[in-house]
């Protein structure tokens, strides 16, 4: 057989890769995996992403966290003002005391969680914030009034927050114990941050990573508990299931 | 039948199930999915993948996406979902061969004419043995930017290296493409 021309052999590429381009998936199916992705019942997946450019990432993720943050704020502020002066400040979170009130993801949880004095049916109608709060009657009066300043709503601060829980998720693998150490960092310079609930979830993952069963179960039990809209739910599972490393 | 997703699944989630989704994060997968998918399925259909593997392995990556979904910036959604797919086709052929048992599906119907239809199945079968022969590097660079159109950019992003490099492995890619097809017309003539 000849020797195809430098020109025919393109011709024949661009075929071949038009072909290609054609190639369409059944709709049907497409549109059946779509459903099952959309509503939750795809089967799940271990995968983890793949490496993929960072920076930016980290900006992103950022800024979802301040917009949280200031979500937060809001149902903060709709649920305490008017209340009575401070009588009691509920401490800051920090991991290492398993009966501190722990820093959990949703807003409702979080005031219920926070505050002691306040019932979580009232942390729950914190979540749909209403547009004019109803009048507080005397159970709300005698409330401790929770501290008025917000949690890092600072670029910048929040920037250096996940910079902090980054680093203590990069020492998971080779130095669980350097990740709790690096938390507890955490819990100390960002008392009310805006990622306590992201740290106790890598918190739960050390503990888990040195074996330490009860207080895992423990932590893993508080955050459960706080979760109000299932958003940790799986995750905490997946990670108990987890097989030993 | 056994589906990739029991092969490439243990009952563990990524992220976060989708029913937790707000509306707006629903509506943005949902409109990833449907800018996205076909592209998804394409790539790893030239990753040896067959179409019921290739539904399977789609869906995984749409999957992983969810659970990076607020991370991930729209403009590298293109560049993430094939560096997922290509990973998914990593860790499929790193699967033995006795467990990859998903079926072939019967023969899509297309509103091509039968005719041409068997000519472009014709095609792309030869496209592919062309593919399968080609350096992993270079069968990438290939697949993503030559065949699929991906910008230089979104390219180096899904395969985390410069643009020069995907530039120099684009040139390489062609050339080898070039000898395998005129090796492969000896016998094959497309």
């Amino acid at each position: 057989m000849s020797a195809r021309t430098p020109r025919e052999l393109e011709e024949l590429r661009q075929r071949l890769l038009t072909a290609a381009r054609a190639e369409r998936p059944d709709a049907d199916r497409a549109r059946a995996r779509r459903d099952a992705v959309l509503d939750g019942t795809a089967a799940p997946t271990d995968l983890e992403p793949p490496p993929f450019p960072a920076g930016s990432r980290r900006w992103r993720r950022a800024a979802a966290v301040a917009l949280g943050a200031l979500a937060l704020l809001l149902a903060w502020w709709l649920l305490t003002r008017g209340e009575a002066p401070a009588t009691v400040r509920p401490g800051p979170v920090v991991p290492e005391v398993p009966s501190q009130p722990m820093a959990p993801v949703d807003a409702g949880a979080a005031l219920a969680l926070a505050d002691p004095a306040v019932e979580p049916d009232a942390a729950a109608e914190a979540g749909p914030a209403p547009a004019a709060p109803a009048p507080l009657d005397a159970g709300t009066a005698t409330r401790p009034r929770r501290p008025a300043s917000p949690p890092a709503e600072d670029p910048d601060l929040l920037a250096k927050e996940l910079a902090l829980l980054d680093e203590a998720r990069g020492h998971l693998k080779a130095d669980p114990k350097a990740t709790l150490a690096t938390l507890a960092r955490h819990a100390r310079e960002f008392p009310r941050g805006a990622l306590r609930g992201e740290a106790e979830l890598v918190k739960l993952e050390a503990l888990l990573a040195l074996g330490q069963q009860q207080e895992a179960q423990r932590l893993a039990a508080r955050l459960i508990a706080a979760d109000r809209e299932g958003l940790v739910r799986e995750r905490v599972k997946r990670l108990l299931a987890r097989p030993p490393q | 039948m056994l589906p990739l997703a029991a092969i490439l699944t243990q009952a563990q989630l990524g992220g976060r199930p989708a029913t937790s989704l707000s509306a707006e994060q629903r509506a943005r997968l949902g409109a990833m999915f449907d800018a996205h998918h076909d592209l998804v399925w394409r790539v790893l259909r030239r990753f040896a993948f067959n179409e019921a593997q290739a539904d399977d392995g789609a869906q995984q990556v749409f999957l992983v996406a969810l659970g990076r979904l607020d991370a991930l910036q729209r403009d590298k959604e293109r560049a993430f979902l094939c560096a997922t797919a290509l990973m998914v086709a990593r860790k499929w052929r790193s699967t033995p061969r006795r467990e990859q048992l998903t079926e072939e599906l019967p023969e899509t119907e297309s509103s091509s004419r039968p005719d041409e239809e068997a000519e472009l199945r014709r095609q792309r079968a030869v496209l592919d043995r062309i593919l399968a022969k080609m350096d992993d590097d270079l069968r990438s660079v290939f697949v993503l930017q030559e065949i699929e159109g991906l910008s230089k950019r979104e390219t180096a992003d899904a395969l985390g290296i410069p643009q020069g490099t995907v530039a120099t492995r684009l040139r390489r890619a062609r050339v080898a493409f070039d000898e395998l097809l005129r090796e492969d017309l000896g016998d094959h003539r497309p």
